[in-house]
């Protein structure tokens, strides 16, 4: 009960520096979605499909380096020098936030694939691989929730993360080493295959799309912390009460365990 | 009363100080606390992955095949289903849910009998990738699908300057 009140006292994950972040994401997406539906032409081509574009790439690039976040993090944590739990908050935080954009770049690949190549989905190298990474990924997640012990716990799933990591730049390759319907890089290349407000419109879906991914995780971590914390202390007050409940007294109580103690030893006085 | 432990070793105190049971505490478990759902998650994963490696793997190496390979493989290839990849040529009908044209890759040039409705983007001048299979020297297809470009041109790229306001300059005649 003590744990719950003290959950409940809790202020949340926010605080000024959250709050002017997810303001300003709330400015650019209110941009890029004016400049993406009002100000940007349509494509000669692809007539208003193009508009996915402002969505789709971005999203792609976060779950990316949501993954690569992931991997960079778990090789910290087991770089001995620079083990801390911190780092394994951050690659569960990164990996769940990575996951995320995945799902939305498959589904807006999707929903621009139907209409543009005519199908919803098809077999070939981009598609399947970023599948695939979404597939181990949420393995990743599965294993983060298995119990035992913290650190070892912590120490397998920093060794998956960097090995499904490995998939991240074969995925973004895929449309140059393989043949594949999905089409190659538009920017990444010396001369970009796009210009005038289409360009200046993408780029600023990828600057909103990095102040999303930065205040999704500045809050995903605080919840790792919280869950941490919920993990190593609830274990503590539960033994504390039990212990209290039958008048004994622990030596060397934690601030927690001391104040569950003397809220029991009072009733047991008064019994 | 004892220290660290639960238990006394003064029989006479335990008859006094009477310890009601404990409440059982109640922890909810964790989405994949026991081994049987840790066993059905991993093998789920394991089975996904696998699906995923095959597919991928089976068709990522050659996805299609270009009209000139195509062409050259013919008599290999039977009437064995594949992916063709060409551009589409000028002559293209459209009849009885039929679509009549041809592709052309690298000097080859493929005649097409598509039985279902192309896609939006379908046009002469696009590459597509077709399914479908030889019939003779005619591909069979029974699925277009449009290979779009990576490069994006605006439609019209003057459309905002069009619809600002015009402003008439000190010394300009009006007309």
């Amino acid at each position: 009960m003590v744990m719950v009140r003290r959950m409940l006292e809790y202020r949340g994950t926010g605080d000024r520096v959250t709050r002017i972040l997810g303001l300003v994401t709330l400015v650019l997406v209110a941009v890029t979605a004016w400049l993406g539906l009002v100000v940007s032409p349509p494509d000669k081509v692809q007539g208003q499909l193009v508009r996915l574009i402002y969505v789709h790439p971005a999203a792609a690039t976060a779950c990316y380096v949501g993954f690569g976040l992931c991997a960079f993090a778990s090789l910290a944590y087991l770089w001995p020098r620079t083990r801390s739990r911190r780092w394994d908050r951050l690659a569960a935080a990164s990996a769940e936030i990575g996951v995320v954009f995945c799902i939305l770049t498959l589904v807006t690949g999707s929903i621009w694939g139907r209409p543009a190549w005519g199908v919803w989905w098809t077999w070939d190298a981009r598609l399947t691989l970023t599948a695939l990474l979404l597939a181990v990924f949420l393995g990743y997640l599965a294993l983060r929730r298995t119990g035992g012990d913290p650190d070892s716990r912590a120490k397998r799933c920093a060794v998956v993360a960097v090995v499904c990591a490995l998939l991240v730049p074969v995925d973004h390759e895929a449309t140059t080493w393989w043949q594949t319907l999905h089409q190659g890089n538009t920017i990444l290349r010396p001369n970009p295959l796009i210009h005038g407000w289409q360009l200046l419109t993408m780029l600023i879906s990828f600057v909103t799309y990095g102040f999303l991914f930065a205040w999704l995780l500045v809050h995903r971590y605080r919840v790792e912390v919280l869950e941490d914390r919920f993990e190593d202390e609830g274990y503590e007050v539960a033994i504390a009460e039990r212990r209290a409940e039958g008048g004994v007294v622990t030596i060397g109580p934690s601030p927690v365990l001391s104040e569950s103690l003397s809220v029991s030893t009072q009733k047991a006085g008064q019994s | 009363m004892a220290l660290t432990t639960g238990e006394s070793s003064d029989p006479a105190s335990t008859s006094r100080i009477a310890v009601p049971p404990a409440p059982r505490v109640v922890r909810r478990r964790a989405f994949l606390g026991s081994r049987r759902r840790q066993f059905v998650a991993g093998v789920v994963i394991v089975g996904a992955m696998a699906f995923l490696i095959f597919q991928g793997l089976s068709n990522a190496t050659e996805y299609f095949l270009t009209a000139d390979q195509a062409v050259a493989q013919r008599a290999h290839l039977g009437t064995k289903q594949f992916r063709i990849e060409g551009t589409v040529e000028q002559n293209v009908r459209q009849a009885d849910h039929l679509t009549d044209f041809s592709i052309y890759a690298n000097g080859a040039s493929v005649a097409v009998v598509d039985s279902n409705d192309p896609p939006q983007l379908f046009r002469p001048g696009i590459p597509v990738v077709l399914e479908g299979h030889w019939s003779g020297s005619i591909f069979s297809s029974d699925l277009i699908m449009v290979k779009h470009s990576a490069s994006y041109t605006e439609a019209h790229p003057d459309r905002l300057k069009s619809q600002l306001p015009t402003t008439t300059t000190p010394g300009e005649a009006s007309p």
